[in-house]
């Protein structure tokens, strides 16, 4: 650690209002940032979640993308999203108290649910640069003082309604470097495996029944595991095995 | 790969053809340590199988809802654009939006032509060379797999 209070090979800018600070990010890397960058803003006016879907960031809330220079080759860096969600979720519990890990929990692949509701979402973008490198912005978005109260597909809340008061500041330092911790573990995806298994220790709704809404069709069945690659094992009535690599989630008989 | 590997085995192939037109099945595949055999009545001529790479390890609900036709013999043209991972391909950044790209439009290297998704990471996909976009394989949505044509710029 050093003077900035980020962890060693880490940089970070701090603004008031930008567009989206995964944008930031990808024109700090197109301008030849080597990575390591976090950008946070109090306010986004353009925050964008998967598909096209807008992000709003509440007043107090946490807006923070992280950029990375070849991390991993791009099939592999899609893990990086489960790095993204354990990170987070240990970084709130390290700052709530551990008896949280009974009701912090996370969705496939990286949203993080307090009793069910989410509260924060992860959306990472990877773009090829002119030059040949690849960047990756990992986007982070907490609600820790509000939610918005409408056009979500998944029962929304923030941290302090559900009764975890953390400021979106120290929430970020605690952050950076579970963050950096975690990217460690991942190792440029060698060591996904361990990633993994901290991951489905602290995943919700494993074994149970959920319906997945693919990009053209809905499907259904029981949350069985991850597989080696991430993706979401589901076993269809009749005992077949069905992987999946993107969709949504939805929980039978909850919020 | 030992030399041995690469003569084929020529009395397994007849034997394992002669099986499948006994069974009336359509493939028939047979394994060992170093070698994998396909035979296959129509629509794919009878062939041998190069022991590696292996297949994804599971069938994925993905694949089974692809279209009939599969681009596969386009992978080796020279203008092809390949899925660089496993994923969801998207041919415009949200829905409802105009395409990255269509038929018949000219692209330069580097512009990204489509988004591949997996695990909530968007991938924005390159065009790997300048020229016009003669032929897209995939719809908005698709799932696409390793190594997967996704379109021919030439």
């Amino acid at each position: 650690m050093d003077e900035t209070g980020l962890p060693s090979g880490y940089r970070r800018e701090a603004h008031d209002s930008v567009t989206s600070t995964s944008s930031v990010v990808l024109e700090r890397a197109r301008n030849g940032d080597p990575g390591g960058l976090w950008v946070t803003a109090r306010d986004q006016t353009e925050g964008r979640g998967r598909r096209g879907r807008h992000w709003t960031t509440g007043e107090g809330n946490l807006a923070a993308s992280l950029l990375l220079v070849d991390p991993a080759p791009p099939p592999i860096a899609a893990t990086i999203s489960f790095v993204a969600g354990l990170a987070l979720h240990r970084a709130i519990v390290g700052l709530a108290g551990i008896a949280l890990v009974e009701r912090l929990k996370l969705k496939w692949p990286n949203d993080l649910l307090l009793g069910g509701r989410k509260v924060a979402g992860i959306l990472v973008e990877g773009e090829k640069m002119a030059d040949g490198r690849f960047a990756v912005a990992v986007g982070i978005g907490v609600n820790c003082l509000s939610h918005p109260q409408s056009e979500a597909t998944f029962a929304a809340d923030d941290l302090m309604t559900g009764g975890v008061a953390i400021e979106s500041e120290r929430l970020f330092a605690g952050l950076a470097f579970t963050m950096a911790d975690e990217i460690e573990r991942w190792d440029r995806g060698g060591g996904f495996a361990e990633v993994r298994s901290a991951w489905l220790d602290r995943a919700y709704g494993i074994g149970e029944r959920i319906t997945v809404n693919l990009n053209d069709r809905v499907i259904d069945g029981s949350f069985e595991t991850l597989d080696d690659d991430g993706r979401l094992v589901l076993g269809r009535p009749g005992g077949a095995r069905e992987t999946i690599s993107a969709g949504d989630l939805f929980f039978a008989g909850r919020a | 790969m030992s030399d041995k590997k690469k003569s084929v085995d020529h009395d397994l192939i007849r034997e394992l053809s002669r099986l499948l037109t006994e069974t009336d099945l359509t493939e028939i595949e047979f394994e060992d340590d170093d070698m994998r055999i396909r035979v296959a009545r129509n629509p794919a001529p009878a062939v041998p199988v190069p022991p590696a790479p292996p297949p994804p390890p599971a069938p994925s609900a993905e694949q089974s809802h692809r279209p009939a036709t599969q681009p596969d013999d386009m992978s080796s043209h020279p203008g092809a654009l390949l899925s660089p991972m496993v994923g969801t391909a998207y041919l415009a950044a949200e829905p409802g939006a105009r395409p990255y790209i269509d038929i018949g439009e000219s692209v330069r290297e580097g512009q990204t032509v489509m988004i591949v998704e997996a695990m909530k990471t968007m991938n924005q996909i390159p065009a790997t060379r300048s020229g016009k976009v003669t032929r897209i394989f995939v719809e908005d949505g698709q799932p696409v797999e390793y190594g997967e044509p996704l379109m021919i710029i030439e």
